[in-house]
């Protein structure tokens, strides 16, 4: 076999760890070094014993190639474009030569396992090529630079490794076509369709059915990549790929642009493939050990005009473009002491055309073929102006593709099987405690309009639709949130209620619904049990209203419902009036409250009442409490889930968030596939989307990736329990919420899906009934 | 400054602030100290540490002893009784730490027996073996007083000058900061009836004697052609390191001697030297009340967890601070730091240890006294012992640890109804996240919080000792 890299002469400290790192474990594999490049004159000791080490078996100077008028030949490239250009040109004369098994490797690819499995493949392929990317993510970011900006832009193959075997079929063939292309359309030319010697082999597969394409992760693992691939060590200490595949060869891109210590960064923030930045670390140190400090910055010979001024982009483009400069001027290198030649041709050409030309900067190109999106900035800015271009997106067509209208069609909640309840916020109208607390006129919308988006893909701030900023003073929009829960099949609410040892706040709302008979639409209470605190500013010890629960409280509690207990709207199972308890966790002797309530309500004629524990704060089994049954209260108990948190693959746009950032698709699919199996009655609660982060500014938990559609089939998974394992007269599903707005959870209409997850409850619980 | 630059300056005083905002100054301020002290070490800067020892020998205010001085008052201390030498990589006497306290026991034990302790360690307390032609300086003291310094060579004269049918042992409690020639040469001069090899961390396995790679994650001390010691900072060091130990342990009639089976299996798996003696004596055990278990106070909510001993990296702090980041509001939980070294956070609360300093042992009166219900012990380098998890044990906490803590998860494998082995940080966030934490502590403590006294085991001598250290 042999080995061949291509460099010029500051990536020899590069070719050295490489070529190390191949004697390792294939002494008897040939290694040469291809240079486009001349040592400098005082500098030819240094060289001299640089290249003579036994790890080169051969040094081939790449102006020795065989190429027709190689000096204009290599001016028409960028430095870049003439590494990769000579990279054919020399594996076509190996092949001349009579090599039969060659391999060409990138210079900044370190090998840690051996290669001999792909000796083996090239026993029956003629080639092997290795795809940037062998799996994909749904993660904005990584589509973004991996599959758009990556390998779409710059070729499904990375050319950083390639093997051949011109005694198998299509080997030869392959060598021949890929070294004439890279003669003549070697070039970084995206206007074109062109990316120096990767985007032709995009097209290697459909002409050489003998290419075998290498689908095992241990090889070429790079930046580009890492999001699919987890590095491991077994016990033995040998590195793992997905558990499974040894690492056979990590491509240490970018390390002099510093986008591949910055790609590391960001794909091991928050601890995620802690490995790749250990690995990262020992190619640094490596690259010191084999003089990175001493030859790594040496500028290469063929960069500039032979007096030492640098070659422009445009001036090689120029010369390249045009056959009368190239006949003109076969060494374009010449300068004639810098009175002359191409370059005093294009000082006269461009003061002539254009004075601007002369200062004009050459327009940047990508020289490295790795893939980033915006190679000048960071993956933080980078998130930044995604976030800012969606919201400029958002301003002119602020509708997403799952939006719908309002719909005239109806469904009627009696005709559903499921029962479905939203729990409903009265936090939308001024009260003297929240003036006091937050400031004059504080309502939930302060928090709500005040959010910003965290993350490219991130959905903040949420606008509200048809009701808009709404004030719940105002009655008709009371009537109106209970038109459209009716209309689209909702068979109630369930408000909470918000009672300090005698004291209420927020009541207004559900008092004026008591005192309207015609008001039509069954309710019940949700008793938020909790101490008021400031925890909305992390003040969580700063408690506004204490709760005090005691055995007087009990009794107070539970006179004070009675009117809503025997209210014909209010919501009953079995016949019973449902009380829904927030914490039961903080009820002192929760057992002898529940039995307090059962007997003032038995005595008082309201009927026993259904009691519901919600499962907040680990609190599980209802028959702990001597309550009736368990209420699920999603994101309680679920939202640690470590399996759904995707912060450590989310680029921030706000370096200073704090929080959790959790997958609404991965949850989703948890639930679809998780059935509980409990020993006692639980009623299932589902959310349309999560999101804290109008509440917590910077600090909000978040579950991202919410549609209509995947709400759907969450509600479906809830419902189809519920038909499996509730009796007729007890088959409800909550929601959360009508209208929770500042924790992003709310089936109310807004401005980027309109009635969409409406229109899904309907959808679903018409299809279930029928 | 580069825009580069600029942007992780930024970042960082955004993450100052975030500290600042959720945990205070304090943490801030602990946090800024953590980093000073605890930075990674890279391959260069190992070479430039040895350099830099290398170049230090001599202490520039002292006067190094020569031999005749030298024996002439190691004989006026040792005042013609049997002696004992032993061998560490600090001061016993004046560091705090697991092996100088098994040597202060060691030389209490020896005294109340009338045979003096001589100790030697090397002047400059570096962490790394010693090579080269240069002998080293070194200490040495007998019964803990310091008697002076000198060059190896002078004390191996010294020493093999006294009476050495006088010498009982040498006991190797650690190498680290030594040159093993001149262990070698002072074994050849004496020629010891007994030799003891003492496994109290793995610095013979590795220079990085926690045996984590690059000092971030458990290592497992895989052979030193891996992939693992191939990128690991210790990795080029490790190939000479272990060879030296290989060859001393060859050249040398030694009892190899571990304070846990956990500790022996692993060493004997990088040693496999089956011909040598192998003894396993743990530092402590404890003595189980089981008649008398501790009181349950009343008021059992919330749970109230600690994380015990020294809040560095390697014993899982980064995890501790996540973890009370993530569930300090949670009102099932109460956090505790209990040590000796102070680090601030809003997240948790110090146990106050200074106030029950007059106990035996102040770590266990402290858990005792804060009611601490779950010790957290998530040490994520091999332990070869842990006191801290006999004193947790002993004030009657349930343990939480994970698969790479050595000794403690040994223990609790053995043991499992006294704690819990986790897979990792994600397994701990989701018992803590569905409250399985507290039903397993519930049945833990369900006849009262069980209680045992700590016994310090009597040391090689067989002589007859049995106390309790708390």
């Amino acid at each position: 076999m042999i080995v061949f890299t291509s460099i010029t002469l500051n990536y020899l400290p590069k070719a050295k760890i490489l070529a190390k790192s191949i004697k390792k474990f294939h002494p008897d594999w040939q290694f040469h070094l291809l240079i486009s490049d001349r040592v400098p004159a005082d500098k030819t000791g240094v060289y001299q014993q640089e290249l003579t080490s036994d790890i080169f078996d051969l040094v081939c100077w790449s102006d020795n190639l065989p190429i027709e008028n190689i000096r204009g030949w290599f001016f028409k490239h960028t430095v870049v474009e003439l590494c990769t250009a000579v990279k054919g040109i020399y594996l076509k004369k190996l092949a001349d030569e009579g090599h039969k098994k060659i391999m060409y490797i990138d210079p900044d690819i370190a090998v840690f396992n051996p290669l001999s499995p792909l000796d083996s493949i090239l026993d029956n392929a003629g080639i092997i090529l290795a795809p940037h990317l062998l799996d994909y993510t749904d993660n904005t970011q990584s589509i973004q630079d991996n599959e758009i900006a990556g390998t779409m832009r710059h070729g499904t193959f990375n050319l950083g490794f390639l093997a051949v075997n011109t005694a198998q079929p299509d080997g030869r063939r392959f060598v021949d076509w890929w070294a004439a292309r890279l003669r003549d359309y070697c070039y970084a030319d995206y206007d074109r369709g062109l990316f120096t010697d990767q985007k032709w082999c995009d097209l290697a597969p459909s002409f050489f059915p003998n290419l075998h394409i290498l689908r095992d992760p241990g090889y070429d693992v790079a930046s580009w990549n890492l999001d699919c691939r987890e590095i491991s060590f077994d016990a033995k200490g040998q590195l793992l790929i997905n558990q499974t595949f040894p690492l056979r060869f990590y491509h240490f891109t970018g390390y002099d642009s510093g986008a591949g210590a910055n790609v590391v960064d960001y794909l091991t923030t928050g601890g995620a493939n802690p490995i790749a930045r250990e690995l990262w670390g020992y190619y640094v140190r490596q690259l010191e050990e084999n003089g990175q400090a001493r030859l790594g910055q040496q500028a290469c010979y063929f960069d500039t005009f032979d007096h030492g001024v640098k070659i422009e982009v445009e001036m090689r483009k120029a010369y390249r473009n045009s056959e009368h400069l190239q006949q003109l001027f076969s060494d374009p290198y010449d300068t004639d002491d810098g009175k002359g030649g191409f370059l005093a041709w294009w000082k006269n050409e461009t003061s002539r055309k254009s004075p601007d030309l002369k200062t004009r900067k050459p327009a940047t190109i990508i020289e490295s073929n790795q893939a980033t999106s915006h190679p000048q900035v960071s993956p933080i800015e980078n998130a930044q102006l995604s976030v800012y271009q969606e919201l400029l997106a958002h301003e002119k067509h602020e509708q997403d593709e799952a939006y719908v209208p309002l719909l005239t069609e109806s469904f009627r909640a009696e005709d559903a099987l499921i029962k479905l309840i939203a729990f409903y916020l009265p936090q939308y109208h001024p009260i003297p405690e929240n003036d006091a607390w937050w400031g004059r006129g504080f309502t939930e919308w302060a928090n709500v309009s005040r959010a910003v988006p965290q993350f490219s893909g991130h959905y903040q701030p949420h606008v509200p639709g048809e009701l808009g900023y709404y004030d719940l003073r105002v009655e008709d929009v009371h009537r109106r949130q209970i038109d459209l829960a009716k209309q689209y099949g909702l068979h109630g609410f369930a408000y909470y209620h918000y009672w300090f040892a005698g004291r209420r706040l927020l009541e207004m709302p559900v008092n004026r619904f008591l005192k309207n008979k015609n008001m039509d639409f069954p309710f019940c209470l949700i008793w938020a049990n909790e101490n008021w605190t400031r925890r909305w500013d992390g003040m969580e010890s700063d408690v506004l209203i204490a709760q005090e629960h005691s055995p007087e409280s009990d009794d107070a509690f539970i006179k004070d419902l009675e009117p809503y207990l025997r209210d014909e709207r209010y919501i009953r199972i079995q016949g019973r009036p449902v009380i829904i308890v927030y914490r039961t966790d903080i009820l002192p002797e929760p057992a002898a409250t529940a039995e307090r309530w059962r007997e003032y309500c038995v005595t008082r004629g309201l009927g026993e009442p259904y009691l519901i524990a919600a499962q907040t704060f680990g609190f599980s089994d209802p028959r702990t409490v001597g309550f009736d049954a368990a209420m699920q209260f999603p994101p309680h108990n679920q939202w640690h889930d470590p399996d759904f948190m995707i912060q450590d693959k989310t680029q921030l746009a706000n370096p200073a968030y704090s929080s959790y950032i959790f997958s609404y698709p991965k949850m989703v699919q948890y639930q679809e596939t998780h059935a509980e199996d409990v020993s006692y009655p639980l009623f299932k609660t589902v959310f349309p989307s999560w999101d804290s982060e109008p509440r917590k500014p910077g600090r909000g938990t978040i579950y991202t990736g919410s549609k209509p559609e995947l709400y759907r089939r969450w509600l479906r998974a809830a419902c189809q329990w519920t038909l499996r394992n509730h009796d007729k007269d007890s088959r409800f599903v909550f929601v959360n919420a009508w209208n929770e707005w500042a924790e992003g959870a709310h089936l109310e209409p807004d401005r980027r899906f309109g009635y969409a997850y409406l229109e899904a409850t309907k959808n679903e619980l018409r299809k279930l009934s029928s | 400054m580069t825009s580069n630059k600029l942007e992780q300056l930024f970042v960082r005083l955004q993450k100052a602030r975030i500290i600042l905002l959720e945990e205070g100054w304090g943490a801030l301020w602990s946090r800024i100290c953590e980093k000073t002290t605890r930075r990674q070490p890279d391959q260069r800067e190992w070479v430039e540490k040895r350099r830099s020892s290398n170049s230090r020998k001599v202490p520039f205010w002292g006067r190094k002893l020569k031999t005749d001085k030298l024996t002439q008052r190691l004989s006026k201390e040792i005042a013609g009784r049997k002696f004992s030498l032993a061998i560490s990589q600090d001061d016993f006497a004046t560091v705090v730490g697991g092996v100088q306290s098994t040597i202060s026991r060691e030389q209490k034990a020896l005294n109340q027996h009338g045979i003096a302790l001589l100790h030697i360690f090397p002047y400059l307390a570096e962490e790394c073996l010693e090579y080269g032609t240069q002998t080293p300086v070194v200490g040495v003291s007998v019964d803990g007083k310091r008697v002076g310094f000198a060059d190896g060579k002078e004390l191996v004269n010294a020493v093999s000058g006294l009476a050495v049918e006088n010498l009982l042992e040498v006991n190797i409690h650690h190498t680290m900061g030594h040159h093993l020639g001149f262990i070698q040469e002072l074994m050849d001069r004496c020629q010891p009836v007994r030799a003891v090899f003492w496994v109290h961390d793995f610095f013979s396995v590795c220079p990085g004697y926690l045996l984590l790679r690059n000092n971030l994650q458990y290592c497992g001390a895989p052979s030193g052609d891996s992939n693992s010691c191939q990128i690991c900072v210790y990795g080029i060091e490790r190939k000479k390191h272990h060879q030296a130990f290989l060859e001393f342990l060859n050249n040398n009639r030694l009892e190899i001697r571990a304070p846990s089976q956990f500790a022996m299996n692993l060493w004997s798996e990088t040693f496999p030297t089956p011909d040598l003696p192998k003894q396993v004596e743990p530092h402590v055990s404890l003595e189980w009340e089981a008649d008398v278990p501790m009181p349950l106070p009343a008021d059992r909510q919330p749970l109230r967890i600690a994380f015990v001993g020294r809040p560095v990296f390697h014993k899982g702090f980064s995890t501790w601070t996540r973890i009370t980041k993530l569930f300090h509001m949670d009102e099932r939980y109460q956090f505790f730091l209990a040590s000796s070294n102070s680090v601030k956070s809003r997240n948790f609360n110090r146990l106050p240890l200074s106030s029950v300093s007059q106990s035996a042992n102040p770590m266990v009166a402290a858990l005792i006294a804060g009611r601490v219900d779950v010790a957290l012990l998530w040490s994520i380098c091999p332990e070869t012992f842990s006191y801290t998890l006999f004193e947790s044990l002993s004030a009657g906490c349930f343990i939480l640890t994970n698969p790479n803590s050595g000794n403690i998860q040994a223990y609790i494998r053995e043991h499992p109804e006294r704690g819990v082995v986790l897979e990792d940080e994600k397994s701990m966030i989701r018992l803590l996240g569905e409250g399985g934490l507290v039903s397993a502590v519930a049945e833990y403590q369900r006849h009262g919080k069980p209680r045992a006294t700590v016994i310090a085991n009597p040391r090689t001598f067989s002589i007859p000792e049995k106390r309790s250290i708390n």
